[in-house]
């Protein structure tokens, strides 16, 4: 079983090879190098099918660790460079190498034409690399080295367009936020493996670290303080609340790339990074609280945020914010495979939902979904893919997306039931937010598809090369789903898929809540929509110290809190319907004409279509008198919800995202370039000066070393 | 006295040629001159093939003010190397621009001698004949455009900071002979250690002995000379101050602190610390705004010396310090090396783009990589390196750092680490900004396809394969850089 194994290098090896080659030769092929790069990952990603298939039905596996040693300064000290090839890894390259391959694809039509088009596939075929290097990675160190390289290939891809202005900004606003955060990364490795350094010659190698850390050898001190960094590192990279603020402006990059880098792959690096060494995060209750509390706000805030958005880019990265929350939050309560699922599902629904946004985007050249509407007709597969995808997103029942959230909330809805408190936070914003992503989505897909089209070119549907991986990627938006239902209860299955050596069935966290166990230690049931063992029977509990498990076993169906999922699902749908259904924005500027616009702004305007159609309904059809203080009561709730939400979606996007946190980011580069230019007027060009500062500077010395005793 | 003619061969080869140098210039008419330049490299050569026999022997002479050990002979190669580099540099670009030309290679060899003598000096008086060996024919170089008035008045500045550091270092050296009784770096340690109360007016003569070096390495409160010289010095001087001659200082610096001056390092060792973060912060926060690429340059290396500066902040004293020590000489002098490849390399590059043209603003780098591909590619891998970036020798360099740091992990190496970090990413950032012009904006139109001529072309190359072959086997120099010690010696 292992052959196939031993061959996961060529994998990382092939998009290499392919990005040297197009760079090589690219130019002078009638491809333009485009096809060395479909024929590498079309390789690569039937190789990763095979590893995948491999590891899946034998699951659980001993991973498989493959290193070259190398001693670069001489002895005491080994560095390796190898590969670590488990079920992680494996789900990791399937949708990598899925991804990619349908972007490279893709982009043979999308890109037609453009100046840089060779410069472009080598790039891709780089970037899939780094991502691939870090995957495989079975040392940190290594995956650092990919870390960076993917930050780096994803600066110069942003910048793509780089002869606008506003390009080159996003690309180094996105250097530079991700930098602040790669700082705390490798300051974090440094101090996790200096606790390593007294235990092998290996301290980088993650299986060791991770066993090391499960069997107590490291101090407290090390797994908090080296976790956190580490996850400052993921906070920056996998667009957490505060540091987000890169991943919106990151869309001035070509639409294939931010399908492939900027919401279905490398931003889920911090994820999985964090599951990687997730037996070391389990350590510890403060980092697990802290990666959930994170993991909340951006779920909750991210997703406030794409409501108000014109820009059909800006909405999904707004939304991929929202789903990196939700991933991150599942790590925060223990939901380990929860997490890796989503960031799975979600890696396939999100890149069919960018690369359709590309094939809208390239029928009317332009971003906005005010240029848009009426392009069911127009462009009837994108259109459907697009529809897939949106219900992947909003969770709706029987798609993958579903399964994989549901997977997160039951997470929370055990870790509640063991007694923590970020369990039920995650569990009920996690639910509160699912019904903003329903309504978000909706908006979007209303305003697009129904109503006529308000564009300037006549909408056409794209080329086969553009639609294919549509489809393929929407086949797969539900089909991923179904590795973790209740209807496939025996192993293999995707947590089967992702045990390791560690953590097996019979892992526990090393540490127990308060409280919620106490009724009946031991058999502490968890009641998520889909949580918990095959039988509603003790599930989340091992031992008797009422010590929960990280694996959770299959879920199970549980009809009360489904119901609860699909009346927020519709209420959302419904709520986006009425405002929206006619496909008309709600501020469309062709319309502020005279009379006649004001009529349908009236009509339409947000507050207002809330008011006529739930307000106005309501107060006329009961009797006034009987209902008068309840109308009030009714239009206030709903016109307050609505307006609420509104105006806080505005204002956190106007006064935390652009103020505050740009502002800080802002500040803190105008601080340095203060002090710059404040150190910059000593070097004056005046002698005497210099003279005098040399003189005082080795007084002050000379005085530090005669008072130093 | 016997004299171990042997061990001062290199010294003596170099010698010879300066002279030879000097009356071939007499000899030579016209643009036969520059072939002085091929003259002063097949010396240079020679001196290389003698030092590199002394590797692994023990020689000392001149009583014991002159010792060759493995330290001092890693040391000379660095500077010959550095030297070879330099003359193919210089080539066309001292012959195009009508510096007197037989004078100007004297005065380098001259220096360098100086430099060859620093690492192998056991003696207060030697090293400061040694150190001001490197500096008198460099005040010189500085104002070689004698047309130029920046030239000259980059010379005068140099000029009047050095001899003022050199008076300051004297009074220090001399004050330290008053308490010690005499001028042997071994003599010193022993004398300071058997004291029992160590005197504060001591301490603060150390200091002062400290200070001289600090000048040569550029060590913030003393580089202000450093961004001002090197912008109106010829460029190959520049790359000379800038790598050779602070190597040089360094190995001085190495020399008398780990020496002489060991049994007070807790005192030193603190205090280099907080000027290396001081340094290397200022440094790289002004380099920031130069938007002349030898003045980033120039700030850029007086962060890197920050940068050197930190495994003297490690520095310990008593029974169990030898370790710590060794690994911080080893940590500088396996900076010292990769720096010199990298950062020649990069003036290197300078000097053909300025040549003829006399652009040196990092705007005129726009579009380098359609006026010269080779060249190009070699600012891009140098400045990498220089920032750190793996698969260069310059991440090794930090690492180096950062493992003689974990050798004994404490607080304050620690917080030396952080700031080597943050400063690394900061330095990034304008490193970056040179790459990304020189990669991605346009030429200016009617700018020439750069011709950087043969020997400049080969050094770059050279240059450029090394910073890359290092970075993958860094061990090609650490096994050598790891068997000296100083430290055993003293």
């Amino acid at each position: 079983m292992d052959a196939l194994l031993e061959y996961a290098w060529v994998v990382v090896a092939l998009p290499l090879l392919s990005a040297v080659l197009i760079t090589a030769v690219g130019k002078q092929l009638p491809g333009k190098g485009s096809e060395i790069g479909i024929a590498a990952l079309g390789i690569s990603w039937l190789l990763a099918i095979g590893i995948a298939w491999e590891t899946f039905v034998n699951s659980p596996i001993e991973p498989l660790e493959r290193a070259v040693d190398w001693s670069p300064l001489g002895g005491g000290f080994v560095f390796e460079l190898g590969i670590l090839v488990d079920g992680l890894t494996a789900v990791m390259l399937l949708l990598v190498t899925t991804v990619s391959f349908m972007v490279h694809i893709y982009s043979r039509e999308y890109m037609k034409g453009e100046p840089r088009y060779t410069y472009f596939f080598a790039m891709l075929g780089l970037f899939t690399f780094s991502m691939l290097l870090l995957v495989v990675a079975n040392n940190l160190l290594q995956a650092v080295i990919g870390w960076e390289l993917v930050g780096l290939c994803s600066y110069l891809l942003i910048g793509f367009y780089w002869e606008g202005k506003s390009n080159q900004d996003a690309a180094n606003k996105a250097f530079l936020t991700t930098k602040f955060g790669d700082v705390g990364l490798i300051v974090g490795v440094i101090v996790l493996s200096a606790g390593m350094f007294g235990l092998t010659d290996t301290p980088f190698n993650i299986i060791e670290i991770n066993e090391a850390a499960f069997a107590g050898q490291l101090s407290t001190t090390t797994i908090v303080l080296g976790m956190l960094l580490i996850f400052l590192g993921c906070i920056s990279k996998s667009g957490q609340m505060p540091l987000h603020v890169w991943l919106p402006d990151a869309m001035a990059g070509p639409t294939p790339v931010s399908a492939l880098i900027h919401a279905a792959t490398m931003v889920t690096a911090g994820i999985f990074l964090l599951a990687r060494l997730f037996p070391v995060v389990a350590q510890s209750q403060a980092v697990m609280a802290t990666i959930a509390i994170v993991g909340v706000i951006t779920l909750f805030f991210g997703g406030l945020l794409a409501l108000v958005q014109d820009d059909l880019k800006k909405i999904l990265a707004y939304s991929t914010i929202s789903q990196l929350g939700y991933m991150v939050a599942a790590i925060g309560v223990g939901g380990y495979a929860a997490s890796i699922f989503h960031l799975f599902t979600h890696g396939f629904f999100k890149a069919l939902l960018f690369l359709g946004a590309g094939s809208l985007i390239h029928a009317v050249h332009s971003n906005n979904i005010s240029d848009m509407g009426g392009m069911a007709r127009a462009m009837p597969h994108t259109f459907w893919t697009f529809i897939v995808g949106s219900l992947a997103l909003a969770g709706f029942p029987l798609t993958a997306g579903f399964f994989s959230k549901e997977e997160v909330l039951a997470a929370g809805d055990i870790w509640a039931g063991a007694g923590f408190f970020t369990g039920s936070l995650v569990f009920w914003v996690g639910l509160a937010a699912s019904f903003v992503t329903t309504f978000y989505m909706a908006r979007a897909v209303f305003l697009i598809f129904a109503g006529e089209s308000r564009s300037h070119h006549p909408p056409h549907e794209s080329g086969k090369l553009m639609v294919g991986p549509l489809m393929l990627l929407a086949v797969l938006s539900i089909a991923s789903g179904y590795l973790l239902t209740p209807m496939s209860p025996e192993a293999p299955n995707f947590e089967t898929w992702l045990a390791t050596p560690i953590l097996d069935e019979e892992a526990t966290f090393p540490f127990t809540g308060d409280g919620a166990t106490e009724a009946s230690p031991g058999t502490v049931t968890g009641d998520g929509v889909l949580a918990g063992a095959a039988s509603p029977a003790p599930l989340a509990a091992a031992g008797e110290d009422g010590a929960v498990s990280i694996l959770h076993g299959v879920p199970y169906w549980n009809l009360t809190k489904l119901a609860m999922v699909l009346v927020l699902f519709f209420s959302a749908l419904f709520l986006a319907w009425r405002f929206y259904g006619k496909g008309l924005p709600e501020r469309d500027p062709t319309l502020q004409m005279g009379g006649f616009s004001r009529a349908l702004v009236n009509k339409y305007g947000f507050d207002d279509a809330g008011y006529r159609y739930i307000v106005v309904p309501v107060r006329d059809k009961l009797s006034a008198a009987a209902t008068y203080s309840s109308n009030v009561l009714i239009d206030g709730v709903v016109a307050g919800v609505g307006r609420a939400t509104k105006h806080a979606a505005v204002a956190t996007y106007r006064v935390v995202d652009q103020q505050v946190i740009d502002g800080g980011i802002h500040g803190a580069a105008f601080s340095a370039a203060w002090w710059s230019e404040k150190l910059k007027r000593i070097q004056s060009g005046d002698v005497q000066k210099y003279a005098g500062v040399l003189v005082a500077g080795t007084i002050l010395l000379v005085l530090a070393f005669a008072a130093a005793r | 006295m016997q004299i171990d003619f042997i061990a001062i061969l290199p010294e003596i080869i170099l010698t010879v040629t300066a002279l030879l140098v000097l009356a071939a210039d007499l000899a030579l008419r016209g643009d036969a001159k520059q072939f002085v330049n091929p003259l002063a490299a097949l010396g240079t050569v020679g001196a290389i093939v003698a030092t590199v026999t002394l590797w692994g022997s023990e020689r000392v002479t001149f009583g014991t003010m002159y010792v060759v050990d493995d330290f001092a002979v890693l040391f000379k190669l660095l500077f010959l190397g550095t030297l070879l580099a330099i003359l193919g540099i210089s080539w066309r670009y001292v012959a195009e621009n009508r510096f007197f030309q037989g004078e100007y290679y004297f005065l380098l060899l001259t220096s360098f001698i100086g430099m060859l003598l620093m690492p192998s000096s056991r003696d207060l008086i030697m090293l400061f004949i040694a150190l001001e060996t490197v500096s008198v024919p460099a005040f010189v170089m500085v104002g070689m455009r004698k047309r130029d008035l920046y030239s000259s008045e980059s010379a005068l500045k140099f000029f009047l900071l050095g001899v003022l550091s050199a008076a300051l270092m004297l009074f220090g050296m001399s004050m330290v002979y008053g308490f010690t009784g005499t001028t042997d770096l071994v003599g010193i340690a022993a004398a300071i250690s058997g004291e029992t109360a160590s005197v504060p007016l001591l301490l603060g003569s150390v200091m002062l002995v400290l200070v001289g070096f600090g000048f040569k390495i550029s060590a913030v409160p003393f580089h202000f000379w450093a961004p001002d010289t090197y912008s109106g010095a010829p460029i190959p001087v520049a790359a000379m101050l800038a790598v050779a001659s602070k190597a040089a200082g360094f190995a001085g610096l190495a020399v008398v602190a780990f020496i002489a001056f060991e049994p007070v390092a807790d005192v030193w060792g603190p205090i280099l610390g907080v000027l290396a973060v001081l340094t290397m912060s200022v440094g790289n926060l002004i380099a920031l705004q130069q938007r002349d690429l030898i003045r980033l340059l120039a700030y850029s290396s007086v962060a890197q010396a920050g940068y050197i500066l930190i495994p003297f902040g490690l520095a310990r004293t008593g029974p169990e310090a030898a370790v710590v020590n060794a690994a911080a000489i080893e940590a500088v002098v396996f900076y010292l090396i990769a720096y010199a490849v990298m950062n020649v390399g990069a003036f290197g590059v300078a000097i053909a783009v300025e040549r003829r043209t006399g652009l040196r603003s990092i705007a005129d780098y726009a579009g380098l990589s359609a006026r010269s591909p080779l060249l190009a590619m070699g600012m891009t891998v140098f400045l990498l390196s220089l920032g750190g970036a793996p698969l260069t020798v310059g991440l090794w360099a930090k690492f180096a750092i950062i493992e003689a740091i974990a050798v004994d992990i404490t607080l304050f190496g620690i917080v030396l680490a952080a700031f080597l970090v943050v400063n690394s990413v900061i330095a990034f950032f304008y490193y970056l900004k040179v790459v990304r012009t020189v990669w991605m904006d346009e030429a200016p139109a009617g700018l020439p396809k750069l011709q950087p001529g043969f020997n400049l072309s080969a050094v770059v190359v050279v240059l450029m394969v090394g910073t890359l072959v290092l970075g993958v086997l860094p061990g090609l120099v650490t096994d050598f850089s790891s068997v000296i010690s100083i430290v055993a010696a003293g």
